[in-house]
């Protein structure tokens, strides 16, 4: 999954100035677009309570966080010396392979929070069912979705 | 002078689309498919999603090429089941005690006009309630029989409401109508009768009666006769027993190997089962279907000494008429496994030699009550495990197949 969507309404304003650009018009309804090759490419997490908008990952195949915007349970293990912690990050609708599919609740992700240069999160993953593999054309992992298994 | 009753229809406008709507309200206004048991194809989607040419049955990567905006929702028969029952409890309450459930978004009813208003204005309010007390928009029709309400119901969608209760109204629609907007009639019974200059459904409902049969058997005679005002089929409050019955469909994929085709069978007659346990019925004949990728589908039948619905029975029947149906080093991409020769108690019939097997009755009662309580398939027979995968999703508990009661899907 490389993006994301939510509806306009259930994102704070403010948020959105740091990342212009992000408000897209689907048949007439306003939604805010998070995508892996937006620069700089964002999600929105709940985080202490309220929406905050954390780094996506790593883009940097030479730098210390792990690379690409997201993670297995397994390699979550791995990152335990970054005291990784449990976020949802919301959304209405997922983005893969250019379908988009309707998410119920949220995605689960990863936050690693005292890193250099301010939160990341990740999307934790899983080999995908035979159904979003069908659904993507053959992506091999899916996020792990709250309370809902495509 | 009381107003002779006429037939109400009403039909779910893209039911599946709007039934995730109504519990999801953000999607309404937006393109959005419902994608079905494997994710590959589009089974049903709303208006703003047809308007860009989406089909029903079109591949999941055709359908975003046309529609990128679209939104894609996994099926989920267990909420459309619910909001369908709603419906056919709310029209059963208010409108009509003679309800039948043709399929899962269909409706037939006996029909009185509200105290007060006209057929017009009647099925109007059906309308209306329906959206109010379920959320789904249904359009809603009142004609003199079944066929005649379903076809101008057709005229209305969506979210329409028409009542054709005089005859120059009726043969005006009719007019407008091609002969193969008649259910039952498709190119093949349309081409016998074109050239009788039968094209529109007025031209067949005003054709002669015994060259439409002749045509058309006594099936389209039955239409004819519906046509012309004739109720034919009554309102059918409770169905009719079945004849057969079925279970299978798609193997998630294209199946070669013979365990994985065994994994599925066990599945199968797991689900057929239950389904003989639910009528009460045993068959004398089992027979299973597979269709192939690569080669002709094949299947083989099997009849059973005694109609039984045990699990080893049946499996046993099952495991040769897979042996029948199975083309080695061919893909296979769906089964079926048919019950037929149905028998209802106290028809049935014990083997003179065969004492009653206590010890599998007794298993076969306590799989039943653990998944009752617990969930379907909590228990199932170690043999499924060669399909595993497909267990992993609980979505796949439950099919449009598995809602009761309706006639057709």
């Amino acid at each position: 999954m490389t993006g994301i969507a939510l509806p306009l309404s259930e994102v704070p304003l403010d948020l959105l100035d740091a990342v212009p650009g992000r408000v897209y018009d689907r048949s007439g309804q306003r939604e805010v677009q998070f995508h892996w090759w937006h620069t700089p490419a964002v999600l929105p997490v709940q985080w202490c309570g309220r929406l905050r908008l954390f780094r996506w990952g790593s883009k940097h195949r030479r730098g210390r966080l792990p690379y690409g915007g997201w993670v297995t349970e397994d390699q979550v293990r791995q990152l335990a010396g970054g005291r990784p912690e449990p976020v949802m990050i919301p959304a209405n609708l997922g983005h893969c392979r250019g379908t988009w599919f309707v998410i119920s609740a949220g995605v689960r992700g990863v936050v690693l929070p005292d890193v250099p240069g301010g939160p990341v999160v990740y999307v934790l993953v899983r080999p995908s069912t035979n159904y979003y593999r069908n659904m993507t054309e053959q992506e091999p992992l899916m996020p792990v979705l709250v309370d809902q298994v495509i | 002078m009381k107003t002779p009753p006429l037939v109400g229809f009403g039909d779910a406008d893209s039911f599946y689309a709007s039934a995730e709507a109504v519990r999801r309200p953000w999607l309404a206004g937006l393109p959005v498919g419902v994608l079905g048991n494997q994710g590959a194809c589009v089974i049903a989607r709303n208006y703003p999603m047809k308007r860009y040419g989406v089909k029903v049955g079109q591949p999941v990567w055709e359908a975003k090429e046309l529609c990128p905006d679209g939104v894609y929702v996994k099926r989920d028969f267990r909420w459309y089941e619910t909001l369908s029952r709603r419906m056919l409890e709310e029209v059963r309450a208010n409108f009509g005690p003679r309800v039948e459930y043709f399929s899962v978004d269909e409706f037939f009813w006996e029909g009185e006009p509200v105290r007060g208003l006209s057929w017009q204005q009647t099925a109007e309010a059906v309308r209306g309630h329906i959206k109010a007390a379920v959320g789904v928009p249904m359009t809603v029709a009142y004609a003199r029989t079944r066929t005649l309400a379903k076809l101008f119901a057709d005229t209305a969608k969506p979210f329409g409401a028409v009542a054709v209760t005089d005859p120059d109204h009726e043969r005006e629609l009719l007019a407008k109508l091609p002969v193969t907007e008649i259910a039952g009639i498709g190119a093949r019974r349309a081409a016998k009768l074109e050239p009788y200059g039968i094209k529109t459904c007025l031209d067949f409902a005003r054709a002669n009666g015994p060259l439409v049969k002749r045509l058309l058997t006594a099936f389209g005679q039955d239409l004819w006769l519906e046509l012309n005002g004739v109720r034919v089929t009554p309102i059918r409050t409770a169905r009719t027993p079945h004849k057969m019955l079925a279970r299978g469909g798609s193997l998630a994929g294209k199946v070669t190997d013979v365990w994985t085709l065994y994994g599925w069978l066990v599945r199968n007659v797991e689900r057929l089962i239950e389904e003989l346990h639910f009528h009460d019925v045993r068959p004398g004949v089992l027979t299973v279907a597979l269709s192939y990728n690569d080669a002709p589908a094949g299947s083989g039948s099997v009849r059973l000494t005694v109609p039984s619905d045990q699990f080893d029975v049946i499996l046993d029947a099952a495991k040769l008429g897979l042996q029948r149906a199975w083309r080695v080093r061919k893909t296979a991409t769906h089964m079926h496994l048919i019950a037929s020769e149905l028998v209802a108690r106290p028809g049935w019939r014990t083997s003179l030699f065969d004492p009653p097997d206590r010890t599998a009755e007794a298993v076969a009662r306590v799989k039943r009550e653990i998944n009752e309580t617990f969930g379907r398939f909590k228990l199932r027979s170690g043999a499924t495990l060669f399909a595993n995968d497909f267990y992993q999703d609980p979505a796949n508990e439950y099919d449009v197949c598995d809602i009761r009661g309706k006639f057709c899907f």
